[in-house]
């Protein structure tokens, strides 16, 4: 099996920006995935997460435009590359593989 | 409502970070974090996160300014820059072994120099306070002397309370033997008294602290190796000491620790000082001198202590002699920087050799490194295309600048390990031909050469950044035109080096000749090669004069015979200055047969020579011209003197002077007694002095030997060449001579080499122009006198510069000579000849092969 090098943070970075519909920013990613996993995240770990998955070819970045809100300061929008998605689908296939394959036995006491 | 605002310190930290990078946003971010944050949990958590979240992001700098950068190309900067420089290196070897090989030496000079003056600047530091060692020196009449009457020493220390220990001292050279043994060497054997050990901090491993009994003496750990294999065998035993053909032998009663390398003084054989109590009374007869060492007690005034002495000394005597000179302490430290003072028991190197060494070692170092930067300089400038180029693609000033300082790097350090490795190669060599051990313990040696080695690559490095700021600064364009070497700027600072490394090689090459000439100048005064043919022989010889004098007058290889008591030269054993009241200083006294002054050669100035017929009187005595200065009234011919005997002795003639003595020093002062009329003398004969009228010298010396050897059987027969023994005296002066010419010649190369290094480079640049104007019809004389006309101008500048500054200096040193010759003129101009050949053979040799090139393979290239 090949190795596909994605940490959990990372993982769900990923999926963020996938739900986000790319172009995301940090601090959107940030407060998204607080809102789905209810745990706080600082968001230098969200911030040290992009740039290393930018770094492995995962996402692509570019500056967007100076706004007002900000003081004048620009934003980096973060977008999944092709390379990112199929990571996204190999890591998917392999939980899904090994879902199937758990006996019904040990699946009665989730439903329990 | 007024903003929230996050902790001031971590956001300046954070602007500074990532300010200008290519991660500008994360300010952004963090702060509108902060403000939501602030929302949600409050101030001070909202503090806290954003602190956190700043430390954390530090990780990320080196990625943003990775990122920062306009290409990667030129990132790589230390393996690119080996790289290149080796290629570089490689490609202008001709300029860089050149390079290098003027720095290694250079550095090899001036190492080697500067660890001879090191060596003598850490002399005696193993002393626990060599400030306090003192030697009491008496100043009469302007000459300084290092003996004082026996009887004062002690007085001294019984009166003056400064004075902790005190000993008198006499050094003699003797021949050593091992009793019985045949085998034997010469060393110089001290007499102390017991303080001389604490003063001088001589250890004993074995046996007695002081040699208590007349009859012992102590040795060196060194010598009793020598002598007997082990100290322990050592002990007890028993050695002959020779002096003036008397043996006495000596039981070894203790065995001294080796003194450390670096002392400038030796003590292998010791013994008790003889006993001077009979001469000890100021006001006795008899003289006699001895130097004397003090030991002070520290923070003790020298000179006010020593100013003291003459009134101490009026409780025990009324003589003027004693109370009426000068007393000095000198310090351990100048008597080594004194040879005229010192003597054989402290070795000693003169000041102004000393500084001479000092100034041609950092002429030297001078030189090297200012061809070094003009080379380099030049090198950089050929290389104007390829910084042009490394500047399109985006290289930045500083990577240039690494470029070449890497490249000097290598350089140095090429030529540094070079130059240790001719260090040490050289050293033993030196050490040996200059008699001087460079004494130093392991330690300081390793780190003597480790921060030189530092120091000398710092110094290639720090030099090196001229070219390289020069490299790096001019604009890209101009690099690209290849307009850059032409800068007025560059060829200023060039020219200047150049007038510089010419005029101290003129001043070297004028200095160091004169320095020979003047050399070879005392060897060939006053006639010395007339005395190529005698040879002297020494040896008790006394009352046999007669039977010797027939012995050898029969063989036909001999012209003339002469006995004498001394001959002129180097400082004899026993050979002893006389002084009365009537005369300033003492002289030498030779007790001469009626042949001696025409086998040496000498004239009689005014009065007239001994007679040869009943006119003869035993009083009558000759003077050399220096005895005249030396007088203390009238001119001393026609005078009458009381020297010897009941009769005074008169004095009527004048001998022209013996031109020997040290290069510097003044004449002697000799008066001549007959031996022929003296008949208590003849013990004194010991000197027999041969003129040969052969072709065959060898063959005759042997005859001289068998006759010898019949008439004193039990006398080793001893002979040399006068002018070998006048030119002992030389000796060091010679070295000293031959050590500078070599140095010199050292920095001349040096030169030569940044000359052709710069014509090469500079004809090199002008290939385009010399095709251009070869195809316009150019003859060869026309190119090269364009091309050396800078040149020429820079050498007239330096011989301008040169010339009356050497002048200046070489007379005001040739006026410390007695005997002089003056600075010709010729001299001037050879050396100006010599540099304008180096030029011609240089220019006619490179211009030559750039106009063998065909001038449209030059003109294609744009």
């Amino acid at each position: 099996m090949k190795r596909t090098g994605i940490g959990e943070l990372e993982e769900l970075v990923l999926l963020t920006i996938c739900v986000l519909e790319n172009d995301a920013y940090a601090l959107d990613v940030k407060e998204e995935v607080e809102r789905r996993t209810e745990r706080r995240i600082n968001v230098s770990a969200i911030h040290t997460t992009l740039y290393r998955m930018e770094d492995k070819g995962l996402l692509v970045s570019k500056l967007g435009e100076a706004s007002q809100v900000r003081g004048g300061k620009r934003k980096r929008l973060f977008s999944v590359t092709s390379f990112g998605l199929k990571s996204l689908s190999e890591v998917q296939e392999i939980r899904s593989s090994l879902w199937s394959d758990i006996p019904s036995t040990v699946l009665k006491a989730l439903n329990t | 409502m007024k903003q929230p605002s996050p902790p001031r310190l971590f956001h300046r930290l954070l602007s500074i970070m990532f300010n200008n990078t290519s991660m500008e946003e994360l300010e952004g971010d963090l702060l509108d974090d902060f403000q939501r944050n602030h929302v949600k949990y409050g101030s001070s958590r909202a503090k806290l996160y954003f602190i956190f979240d700043v430390l954390r992001l530090i990780k990320l700098v080196p990625r943003s300014r990775r990122n920062n950068q306009k290409s990667k190309t030129m990132n790589n900067l230390f393996l690119f820059n080996l790289k290149h420089s080796l290629r570089s290196i490689k490609k202008h070897r001709v300029y860089q072994s050149l390079n290098i090989t003027a720095l290694a030496l250079g550095f090899t000079c001036f190492s080697l120099i500067y660890l001879f003056v090191y060596d003598q600047y850490q002399k005696d530091s193993f002393l626990s306070n060599p400030e306090s060692i003192v030697r009491l020196n008496v100043i009469h009449e302007g000459k300084e002397g290092m003996g004082i009457h026996t009887g004062i020493p002690h007085l001294l220390k019984k009166d003056i309370p400064e004075i902790e220990k005190v000993s008198r001292m006499s050094s003699l050279i003797m021949e050593v033997s091992t009793t019985g043994s045949q085998e034997s060497f010469t060393e110089s054997v001290l007499s102390v008294e017991p303080d001389f050990m604490d003063i001088f901090q001589i250890e004993t491993v074995l046996g007695e602290r002081f040699p208590k009994e007349a009859g012992t003496v102590l040795i060196s750990e060194e010598m009793a190796i020598k002598l007997f294999t082990s100290t322990e065998e050592a002990m007890g035993q028993e050695i002959t000491l020779t002096f003036n053909n008397k043996p006495s032998k000596k039981h070894i009663a203790g065995i001294t620790r080796n003194l450390p390398v670096n002392s400038s003084y030796s003590a292998q054989i010791i013994g008790q000082l003889g006993n001077y109590q009979k001469h000890s009374d100021l006001n006795g007869m008899v003289a006699v001198s001895v130097p004397v060492f003090f030991k002070l007690m520290e923070g003790t005034d020298r000179t006010e202590l020593a100013n003291r002495i003459p009134e101490t000394l009026k409780a025990y005597t009324e003589k003027a002699s004693i109370l009426n000179t000068e007393y000095k302490f000198r310090t351990l430290q100048e008597i080594r920087k004194n040879p005229q003072i010192a003597h054989n028991f402290i070795q000693s190197v003169d000041a102004q050799t000393l500084l001479i060494f000092k100034i041609v070692g950092l002429i030297i170092l001078l030189l090297a490194i200012g061809n070094y930067v003009n080379l380099s300089t030049a090198l950089t400038l050929k290389r104007t295309q390829e910084v042009g180029i490394k500047h399109a693609m985006g290289a930045s000033r500083k990577n240039l600048m690494s470029q070449l300082l890497t490249e000097s790097f290598i350089i140095g350090g090429i030529s540094v390990l070079l130059s240790l490795l001719l260090v040490l190669a050289l050293l033993p060599t030196i050490e040996t031909y200059i008699g001087l051990k460079i004494g130093l313990e392991r330690q300081p040696r390793l780190w003597l050469i480790i921060i030189s080695i530092l120091s000398l690559m710092a110094l290639v490095i720090l030099t090196s950044l001229y070219p390289a700021i020069l490299f790096s600064t001019t604009k890209m364009s101009a690099f690209l035109k290849g307009k850059a070497s032409n800068s007025p700027k560059n060829r200023w600072v060039r020219n200047c080096l150049m007038v510089l490394q010419f005029a101290i090689s003129t001043f070297l090459i004028v200095g160091s000749f004169t320095f020979l000439k003047q050399l070879r100048f005392i060897n060939k005064s006053h006639n010395l090669n007339k005395l190529e043919n005698v040879i002297i022989v020494k040896g008790d010889i006394g009352n046999q004069r007669s039977i010797i004098a027939q012995k050898l007058n029969s063989l036909p290889e001999i012209d003339l015979i002469s006995f004498s008591s001394f001959i002129p030269g180097p400082a004899d054993n026993g050979r002893r200055g006389l002084g009365t009241n009537d005369f300033k200083s003492s002289f030498d006294l030779y007790i001469i047969d009626s042949q001696f002054l025409e086998i040496m050669g000498l004239r009689i100035t005014e009065g007239q020579d001994f007679f040869r017929d009943d006119r003869n009187k035993t009083h009558h005595v000759l003077v050399n011209q220096a005895m005249i200065e030396n007088a203390k009234e009238s001119h001393p011919l026609g005078q009458e003197y009381k020297l010897y005997g009941e009769v005074p002795s008169q004095v009527i003639g004048i001998v022209e002077d013996f031109p020997v003595g040290s290069i510097k020093s003044e004449i002697e002062p000799a008066l001549y007694m007959q031996a022929e009329v003296n008949e208590e003398l003849p013990n004194a004969i010991k000197k027999l002095a041969i003129r040969l009228n052969t072709n065959n010298p060898s063959e005759a010396i042997k005859k001289i030997e068998s006759a010898w050897l019949e008439v004193f059987p039990d006398q080793p027969f001893e002979a040399e060449f006068m002018d070998d023994r006048i030119a002992k005296v030389y000796t060091d002066e010679l070295k000293m001579g031959q050590l500078f010419g070599i140095f010199t010649g050292v920095a001349i190369l040096i030169s030569c080499l940044g000359l052709v290094g710069l014509l090469t480079y500079l004809i090199q640049t002008k290939t385009k122009e010399i095709g251009i104007r070869k195809v316009l019809g150019a003859s060869f004389s026309t190119l090269a006198k364009l091309l050396t006309l800078n040149i020429w101008k820079v050498l007239a500048l330096a011989s301008i510069i040169s010339f009356p500054l050497s002048y200046y200096f070489l007379e005001d040193w040739l006026t410390s000579f007695v005997y002089r010759t003056e600075i010709s003129a010729e001299l001037f101009v050879m050396t100006l000849a010599f540099f304008v050949s180096i030029v011609g053979i240089t220019v006619f040799w490179q211009i030559r092969n750039a106009v063998r090139v065909n001038p449209t393979e030059v003109l294609r290239n744009e």
